[in-house]
């Protein structure tokens, strides 16, 4: 229980008012600004997506509603049109059953199975087709008109036949007599049927059955091709910083003045980065592929810096031998928030493995070897207490390690779009300076990829 | 001021209003700030990360609490955090459990100024001195404080019955000066 002197103690102190110094606000402000700008980019960065998956979706059915129908029907039509009369025998236009030599069925077989073979991907797609009602009464018009154009007394075989070949149907040949049910005699190639036991036609309806099953095989098809884009937090790890923010603590708390013996390297802070690559994804396995491609790669951090110095001075370090540079930072005093960029060019190859059969998560893990482009990063001079930028103090080469999930929210034939975490680790050592500690650049953020299936 | 107003100009991202806000409770806080430190510098820092931490948890202001208490109440957890990283004081913040102290039962009379009382209390070892602080200036009790510094409540009870005798100890010794004349000090 609180007593007197705790009373008198928090009157006391209530009464109290001291006024920080002007810096402290100027330290604030650039923090909030940044913790603003970095929300509204998350806000952004979904709606961007959305007219993205919209172009793309316009981009690939758009076109594919604009594709001419085939001019060729399918296999079943092809295939069995010379086979096949109609059962009950409808009348030619004059009254008989239209007369096929031997030689007219094996000339229409061959163009059968030369289209069938010519033609097996665009029937493949004309039975993906997510409007394959509408698209197959097309084609049937087109069939139907194509063989309209054919010779005379193959024109009513050819319009008038059903698509394909029915248990019960009965086959018959050139002389109009009926010679066998669905399944014939292996011996009545003789008479003009058509079907020979292992032969490669007895196979074709199987392989046309084959090229109706739908999307899963363009789904998993071997070759894909795609992009990602990811975006988050970039950064340094410092195996020193621990010591050197001590050191940047005590030595403020004493007399933070340029000239004390000891280092006022300001430790980096994380910032916003991005990555983005294109890359070829070959399937593998059932659930394994492997991707390879070209990156592009923008790592920021940020330090507090002090003045900025406007002059061509000369310094000297172990990189460069002698370096000028027309401006440097004072490091006393560090007011002023610096933002560190390194642009980088790469070729990641990264595994992507699905994790179930029936979740659609997968995990990626890969390598890539980046080249830095372009930097403005600082390097800490600890001669001269200040930082200036010298490109040959960092790793130009370094090889970074990507671990990722991915979770595809949409998938469809042709595309497929995932999200997920990522981050990225420079196994490299970010400087070349190896008396001042190993550092490493690391990112961490949220990857979107979209994956196209090559047709 | 309208503080429901101003946080909500905050929350739009008005500079203005943010600037607002800081001017209006930066003076309130940097005391709060100053007791729990060693140094100025330490408390402006101090300062700096809980007016960075206000900002961004700003939406989680539920409007019926005083918009001061709030801001006070971080303040004080950041400081605590502050004194748990930094190594100048990480080692004078280890709680021994002590024996328990009887209160003095001293109610000496606070004759001097508000910054005189606040740098007798950093005087306080850092331990002493943040338990000081939590329990006799923002009111806490010994097993709030006892789960804020993760020591037991019996610990806390102990170092606060030292730290305030101490601190009796040095206002009487302050006083026994005022009130002798000049030439006896």
């Amino acid at each position: 229980m609180q007593g007197d002197f705790e009373k008198q103690v928090r009157s006391k102190m209530d009464e109290l008012k001291m006024f920080p110094s002007a810096p402290v606000w100027k330290n604030i402000e650039p923090q909030i600004r940044q913790e603003r700008k970095r929300r509204r980019a998350i806000l952004w960065l979904p709606l961007l997506l959305v007219p993205a998956a919209a172009l793309t979706w316009w981009y690939l059915y758009g076109e594919r509603n604009e594709l001419p129908a085939p001019t060729t029907t399918g296999a079943t039509q092809g295939y069995n049109a010379p086979q096949q009369v109609q059962a009950q025998g409808q009348p030619g236009p004059s009254g008989m059953p239209p007369a096929i030599t031997p030689a007219t069925q094996q000339r229409m077989r061959e163009q059968a199975v030369a289209s069938l073979l010519s033609k097996k991907a665009a029937r493949a797609r004309a039975s993906l087709n997510t409007t394959g009602k509408k698209r197959s009464s097309l084609v049937a018009r087109k069939d139907r008109n194509d063989a309209g154009t054919g010779q005379p007394g193959e024109k009513q075989i050819l319009s008038d036949v059903p698509a394909r070949t029915h248990p019960g149907d009965v086959l018959v040949p050139a002389d109009g007599s009926e010679v066998r049910k669905s399944k014939p005699p292996a011996n009545t190639n003789e008479t003009g049927s058509i079907k020979e036991p292992g032969s490669k036609q007895e196979q074709l309806p199987a392989a046309t059955e084959n090229s109706v099953k739908p999307a899963a095989d363009a789904i998993h098809a071997k070759w894909k091709f795609g992009f990602r884009v990811a975006w988050g937090l970039s950064g340094i790890t410092d195996s020193t910083a621990m010591f050197r923010q001590q050191t940047l603590f005590s030595s403020m708390s004493s007399s933070p003045v340029s000239g004390v013996a000891g280092s006022y390297q300001a430790p980096e802070e994380r910032s916003t980065g991005f990555t983005t690559d294109v890359f070829v994804s070959r399937q593998v396995g059932r659930r394994l592929s492997i991707q390879g491609g070209v990156s592009y790669t923008l790592l920021r951090s940020k330090r507090l810096v002090g003045q900025q110095v406007n002059q061509d001075t000369a310094f000297g370090n172990r990189f460069s031998g002698s370096v000028t540079v027309d401006q440097f930072f004072r490091s006393a005093g560090g007011a002023e928030e610096y933002t560190n960029r390194y642009h980088f060019l790469g070729i990641p190859v990264v595994a992507d493995y699905q994790l179930f059969r029936k979740i659609p998560l997968s995990v990626t893990a890969g390598i890539s070897l980046q080249r830095l482009i372009a930097s403005n990063a600082l390097y800490f001079d600890p001669a001269s207490q200040v930082y200036y930028h010298d490109m040959n103090y960092f790793n130009r080469t370094q090889v970074f390690g990507e671990f990722g999930l991915n979770y595809t929210l949409l998938e469809r034939e042709t595309f497929s779009w995932q999200l997920g975490p990522r981050v990225m680790y420079s196994f490299s050592d970010n400087n070349r300076e190896r008396a001042g500690g190993r550092q490493h650049l690391t990112f961490a953020g949220i990857s979107s990829k979209i994956l196209f299936t090559k047709r | 001021m309208d503080h429901q107003r101003l946080v909500k100009d905050c929350l739009k991202g008005k500079p203005a209003a943010q600037r607002g806000l800081y001017e209006h409770f930066a003076p309130l806080m940097m005391p709060v700030c100053y007791r729990y430190t060693k140094s100025v510098a330490d408390a402006e820092d101090v300062l700096q990360e809980g007016f960075v931490k206000v900002f961004r948890s700003l939406h989680q202001y539920k409007s019926e609490g005083e918009l001061g208490a709030w801001i006070r109440r971080i303040m004080v957890t950041t400081a605590i955090n502050y004194l748990k990283k930094n190594s100048r004081y990480q080692t004078e913040l280890l709680f021994t459990d002590d024996h328990l102290h009887a209160l003095p039962y001293q109610q000496p009379e606070l004759r001097m100024e508000a910054r005189e009382l606040a740098d007798l209390i950093r005087q306080l070892p850092p331990g002493y001195q943040t338990i000081f602080n939590l329990y006799a200036v923002e009111g806490y009790n010994h097993v709030e404080i006892g789960s804020m510094l993760g020591i037991q409540e019996s610990t806390s009870r102990s170092q606060y019955a030292r730290a305030r005798a101490l601190l009796i100890q040095w206002i009487e010794q302050k006083n026994n000066d005022i009130k002798k004349p000049a030439y006896a000090r």
